[in-house]
């Protein structure tokens, strides 16, 4: 029989709102090559500051996907609901808005607020949705981006 | 081949496909170089027991290869990535992975030229695990 996942959803939507942070990370030259390193990225704008200073960021840039270190600082402390039955989870979407490059030298903080629960009959079984939204700003007060993370937890 | 220019792109153009390899000690590195330290990346014993026939790719690791088929033929220095929406469809296990897509649409909004972008990764047993659409402005 299907667990009844009602109570858990009930006492996750009342988390909607709730937010944690800021988390704040001075965004390093070094951290930023080892990061595109481990994406396979080697190109200079992403690994040699002489280069990245005469390009338009004059700074090295950090890869698209730089975002994805903030979700671990923001979400490991407390924000999702692990209370519920299901003991496995994975990764579902990631929706994220980049409205300016983040730079070697940039100040970055972070908030987090739980946005959402809900449930899916999947191929086999339920699944259990939780999303948060990250707004991550510079040192400047100027958003660089908005990120919606959500995971799902099964049997 | 990479594109010169954000004018030379054009609706129903395909991307040029990235295809890469990654492997466990792959994933090691991308959790330290992300601060993600998930254990479904990395503890294969757990793994195994929980069913799984090995650790999973990270989600983000498996998209930063899908972003990097993108600008390596609309480099940085063209384009910028304005925005972009993942599906993480089934899970990646190291191996293979190819990444590719094509353009969807072009339009300009507020004055600024877009490029709308359908995007695939699939594993070693060619099988999409991971999808998006993506959204690139011409760079000013």
């Amino acid at each position: 029989m299907a667990v009844d996942l009602a109570p858990h959803l009930a006492r996750m939507h009342k988390r909607i709102g709730l937010t944690k942070g800021p988390v704040s990370r001075r965004v390093e030259a070094g951290e930023l090559i080892k990061f595109a390193h481990s994406i396979g990225e080697t190109r200079p704008l992403y690994t040699d500051e002489a280069y990245a200073r005469t390009t338009r960021f004059g700074a090295l840039v950090a890869p698209p996907t730089y975002v994805s270190i903030f979700p671990p600082l923001l979400l490991g402390v407390g924000l999702l609901d692990y209370e519920h039955p299901f003991a496995r989870f994975l990764h579902s979407d990631d929706v994220v808005t980049n409205d300016r490059p983040i730079c070697a030298g940039d100040v970055i903080s972070g908030m987090s607020r739980y946005a959402d629960a809900y449930v899916k009959e999947g191929r086999n079984g339920q699944l259990l949705f939780q999303a948060a939204e990250l707004t991550l700003t510079n040192q400047r007060d100027e958003r660089v981006a908005l990120v919606r993370v959500v995971s799902v937890s099964f049997e | 081949m990479g594109i010169a220019k954000f004018a030379e792109v054009v609706e129903g153009q395909e991307i040029p496909v990235l295809a890469t390899e990654v492997d466990r000690l792959g994933l090691v590195k991308y959790a330290g170089a992300s601060d993600d330290y998930t254990y479904v990346h990395w503890d294969h014993p757990r793994m195994i027991a929980e069913g799984y026939p090995d650790v999973v790719v990270h989600g983000w690791l498996t998209f930063a290869f899908m972003c990097r088929a993108v600008t390596e033929w609309a480099p940085a220095e063209v384009a910028d990535v304005r925005a972009y929406s993942v599906r993480y469809r089934r899970p990646t296990f190291p191996g293979a992975v190819t990444c590719g897509g094509r353009v969807t649409a072009r339009r300009r909004e507020g004055g600024v030229e877009l490029v709308d972008l359908d995007l695939w990764s699939r594993d070693a047993d060619g099988q999409i695990t991971t999808t998006a659409t993506m959204t690139l402005a011409e760079a000013l």
